[in-house]
């Protein structure tokens, strides 16, 4: 039944991350790289901002070692994708995945932040969980096959690996909250 | 060709044969300790499982962008963070095996199974 409903939350993320605030949604497959590797690194900045919250917020030590993780290891690749734009020489370009990626994460933010406790923790873990789906999803069935550039397709399989790791920290993270919460 | 300037000629060609011969890397035999390469790449430890001697040296090297850790879990060793490019170096100095993880991602494993004696027993 959880499984259910997080996987229908997840299809709700999808659904809402490509509709941008006009109501005309945008194909994730027009965009280029440019375009790509600002939703990676947005992405990533974006979980970075919940675990912060997270740390500041949850007393639970699985929570708060999960956070820790998504710091050192989002900051990690997120410090990759900056090092291989430097030496590219180029910009990411903001786009309106992006922005419905940012958008969606400030009301989440606002849910965590007006909760506590037990709460929080079922909030952050459930959202950590199905943010990961979302994102492991796009980079494998869509973002990775459209890089073009060959280094930037190598950064987002070794993203795709780091983040396919938390998904299933996530998991394991989402069973204990829940058990503690029964 | 003088002499002279031949025998520059030969005194070089003997120092560069000479040079080359102390330069070389040993053959690996049965008295020489191996070192073991571990790679870390993609949240895995590659090979997952390795079989070395008493004496002989592993080592690891994160390929990752994340930082990872080789840690014995029953306390032998620890790198420590080994982040993009870093390596650690432990010497077999025990018997029999060890199981180790990354201490950031419990979910990676490896296992190093000591086997035979020390190179010159």
């Amino acid at each position: 039944m959880r499984r259910h409903t997080l996987f229908a939350a997840a299809l709700m993320s999808a659904a809402l991350v490509f509709m941008p605030p006009s109501g005309q949604a945008q194909s994730p497959e027009d965009l280029n790289d440019l375009e790509i590797a600002h939703v990676a690194y947005s992405a990533g900045a974006l979980d970075i901002r919940y675990a912060h919250l997270a740390l500041a917020i949850s007393e639970n030590p699985k929570i708060r070692e999960f956070a820790a993780l998504m710091l050192r290891d989002h900051g990690a690749v997120n410090d990759a994708a900056v090092a291989l734009i430097t030496r590219l020489n180029v910009t990411p370009k903001d786009n309106e995945v992006s922005q419905s990626l940012v958008a969606q994460a400030a009301g989440i933010r606002s849910r965590l932040r007006a909760a506590e406790g037990a709460e929080f923790d079922r909030i952050y873990a459930e959202n950590e969980l199905s943010y990961h789906q979302f994102v492991n999803g796009a980079l494998a069935g869509i973002f990775i096959p459209n890089a073009q550039n060959a280094e930037l397709k190598a950064l987002l399989e070794d993203a795709l690996a780091t983040f396919k790791a938390h998904e299933h920290h996530a998991e394991a993270m989402v069973e204990a909250v829940s058990m503690a919460g029964e | 060709m003088t002499f002279a300037r031949g025998f520059a000629v030969l005194a070089a060609a003997v120092s560069a044969a000479g040079a080359a011969w102390l330069t070389a890397p040993a053959e690996a035999g049965d008295s020489e300790p191996e070192v073991h390469r571990i790679e870390i790449r993609r949240f895995a430890f590659i090979p997952a499982q390795l079989e070395v001697r008493p004496g002989d040296i592993i080592e690891w090297v994160n390929n990752d962008a994340v930082p990872h850790t080789s840690t014995a879990e029953d306390g032998a060793w620890d790198s420590e963070e080994l982040s993009r490019g870093a390596s650690y170096r432990v010497t077999v100095d025990w018997q029999g095996s060890r199981d180790y993880i990354c201490a950031y991602h419990p979910h990676m494993t490896g296992r190093i199974d000591v086997v035979g004696v020390a190179p010159g027993e």
